[in-house]
């Protein structure tokens, strides 16, 4: 007996793909990764073709390359914009320069896969993408590598896909501390949009990361009235001792899903962990020296 | 990348070998979906389901897919049997020391040793080899 992912059994046949790459040997590798997944798959050869191919016809999902002779990927993707298209892009590249990347948020992009990637990562991706009924609008403020402003709307789809581009800037750092910072940016901007804005999309959250030589200081805000943590006890971190699942009791009782360890996983996987009073606002900063 | 579940029987006891990762949504509801079904085969047999979880195709699990992992974990103790958990890698063991499951858990080095288990006798949790 086996259980595939749920996606999976969704019938992929109808979902078509287009491939804008200029590279030939890297389209034929495509073909061969998502033909026999079940995709119909269209190429072009670069972002002039592409978009005249996107003008014409409807495409489930497009993977983008970003170095493209006559017009590149940042460029259909910011034309895309421009129509005011929902086409849902996945940006495939090894150019990890945060231009590039802050380029693809604020022009929508739905997802960003990192050159070179195994089949299992691409198709992975892809069906994360598709599984997306709407793709959440994200407003960059500010995209200054330095200073990244963005406000996300409070919705689930929301995490993985910011994630994926914030993880993508700090490429140069070692594994352990992107994991951590990953991990971290993940359990906070979940408790955000789900504790603070009950995945309401009409409300906002306010994400900021500033980079310095020494440190990573992430800022996230949400639109909720805060909490007390005298007044967590469905949260693991108010058990009164190490091993105890008292706070599961809490969950149980609250009618809430199993759960509560995002604070106290953070607490080991950052070097400072603030709230403000109403402790709606958490920054968490991870020193590089 | 999402949660795939291989399930196969090994000395009567049953292993699932998770591939992905295990997070909150649709990849923890997956994995309860499938323990659920084994709780419900078992449900006229006098001792509950003896499980491994083999993990060591998981790549990450948070704080949303440790929840889903404890509630598992107490559905099947509150039925007569045991979920044990097998060859995590080093960053969900991580996970699962910084959040003090691993004192909650049983936790085996190997999936042969997490099956074995069962047939020595269940081991207080904590007991367990630490991998």
């Amino acid at each position: 007996m086996s259980s595939a992912p749920a996606s999976e059994a969704s019938n992929e046949a109808s979902n078509r793909v287009l491939v804008v790459e200029d590279e030939p040997a890297t389209r034929t590798l495509l073909q061969k990764i998502l033909t026999p997944a079940g995709f119909a798959v269209e190429e072009a050869c670069d972002g002039m073709e592409g978009m005249e191919r996107l003008t014409r016809h409807k495409f489930d999902v497009v993977l983008l390359d970003v170095w493209m002779p006559r017009m590149n990927g940042l460029e259909v993707l910011t034309e895309l914009h421009r129509r005011g298209s929902s086409q849902r892009v996945i940006l495939m590249t090894a150019d990890h320069k945060p231009e590039t990347l802050l380029h693809a948020v604020r022009e929508q992009a739905s997802q960003y896969i990192s050159k070179p990637f195994s089949g299992e990562e691409l198709l992975g991706t892809i069906r994360k993408v598709l599984d997306c009924p709407v793709q959440p609008a994200i407003e960059v403020l500010s995209a200054k590598p330095d200073w990244v402003q963005l406000l996300v709307p409070c919705q689930r789809e929301v995490v993985d896909r910011i994630q994926s581009f914030l993880m993508g800037l700090d490429a140069d750092l070692p594994l352990q501390i992107r994991e951590s910072l990953g991990q971290a940016f993940h359990e906070l901007l979940l408790n955000a949009i789900e504790w603070g804005g009950k995945f309401d999309p009409n409300l906002k959250v306010h994400i900021a990361c500033l980079r310095t030589r020494r440190m990573i200081l992430y800022r996230i805000a949400d639109p909720g009235s805060g909490f007390r943590f005298d007044s967590l006890k469905h949260a693991a971190i108010s058990n009164p001792e190490e091993g105890s699942l008292e706070h599961l009791k809490v969950r149980e009782e609250k009618g809430m899903r199993p759960g509560g360890f995002g604070i106290m996983m953070t607490r080991f996987l950052v070097d400072e962990l603030l709230y403000n009073e109403r402790q709606n606002e958490v920054i968490f900063v991870k020193y590089l020296d | 990348m999402a949660l795939s579940v291989q399930v196969h029987s090994q000395r009567q006891v049953t292993v699932l070998a998770c591939k992905g990762i295990i997070v909150f949504g649709e990849e923890s509801e997956s994995l309860r979906a499938l323990v659920k079904e084994q709780l419900r085969q078992h449900n006229s047999g006098i001792q509950g389901p003896s499980l491994v979880l083999d993990l060591s195709l998981v790549q990450y699990v948070d704080s949303g897919g440790l929840g889903a992992l404890v509630g598992l974990l107490t559905s099947v103790r509150a039925a007569g049997g045991n979920l044990k958990l097998a060859t995590l890698n080093e960053r969900v063991s991580r996970v699962f020391k910084t959040t003090h499951l691993h004192k909650v858990f049983e936790i085996y080095a190997t999936t042969a040793e997490a099956v074995n288990s069962f047939r020595a006798g269940s081991a207080a949790p904590g007991a367990a080899v630490q991998p």
